[in-house]
């Protein structure tokens, strides 16, 4: 069993070939637009009838998922993970405390595309959705994400 | 990448009841008016000039999170009284 070295570009590449439905959020996704924050980990949010399709890809690298799908559905989360950490998310919606509530169909309605480099793309929420997405967790990191998504705005 | 970005402690990964959070979020967008704003987007300015691709800027931060967790533990160990991999004075 590989011992996990994963580059980045693997990391897209892998995503864009599972055709799983895949939003990247978290901080990977401000970085990746240009804010400079920190993080260790990728995280992604899919549509709940594409675990497999992407586990299956990620497996292929060795990376393995921490629940079986059926599982996974049914708690909203999971980890992929050898050398690189993806935290997965598979919930229909999410809502911020104050009740806004963002479905996941919603989100990839309207997606945004960003060529990661030559001929790979990754999906991601739209500005305003990444913002929601910060308010799910309501944390002063995430008030300091939401400054950076609204400049992002400003240059967009 | 500024201290705003440095990771976590308990304070940035506690999370604040809707309301306060709701009334920091619309001081914040507030301050962003004033030269903290101004800041940051000389900040966004540079990194999208001297990192100019996403997989750059990914490369970037990775890197700097590595030296921080580096740093982070090396001063841990320092703290505990554990002996270090620091070259000793003559």
């Amino acid at each position: 069993v590989s011992t996990g070295e994963f580059s980045d570009e693997e990391f897209f590449r892998t995503v864009a070939a599972s055709h799983a439905r895949a939003l990247l959020i978290g901080r990977r996704a401000l970085i990746a637009l240009g804010a400079p924050v920190m993080t260790a980990d990728y995280d992604l949010w899919i549509h709940r009838d594409d675990v497999e399709a992407l586990n299956a890809a990620f497996e292929a690298v060795s990376h393995f998922p921490s629940k079986e799908p059926e599982q996974a559905r049914l708690s909203g989360r999971y980890v992929i993970e050898n050398g690189e950490r993806i935290d997965v998310m598979v919930a229909r919606a999410a809502s911020t405390p104050s009740g806004e509530s963002l479905a996941f169909e919603d989100a990839w309605a309207r997606r945004s595309l960003l060529e990661v480099f030559r001929g790979v793309f990754a999906s991601l929420p739209c500005l305003d959705d990444l913002i929601v997405t910060k308010r799910w967790g309501s944390r002063p990191r995430d008030l300091a994400d939401i400054e950076w998504l609204s400049l992002l705005k400003e240059r967009a | 990448v500024t201290d705003k970005e440095l990771p976590s402690g308990s304070f940035w990964e506690t999370p604040i009841p809707a309301e306060e959070f709701a009334r920091r979020e619309r001081e914040s967008l507030a301050a962003l008016a004033g030269p903290e704003g101004d800041e940051m987007r000389a900040t966004l300015e540079w990194f999208a000039r001297r990192y100019p691709t996403p997989l750059a800027r990914i490369a970037y931060i990775r890197r700097k999170t590595q030296e921080a967790r580096a740093f982070q533990e090396h001063a841990m160990r320092h703290m505990n009284g554990a002996p270090t991999d620091e070259p000793k004075s003559p």
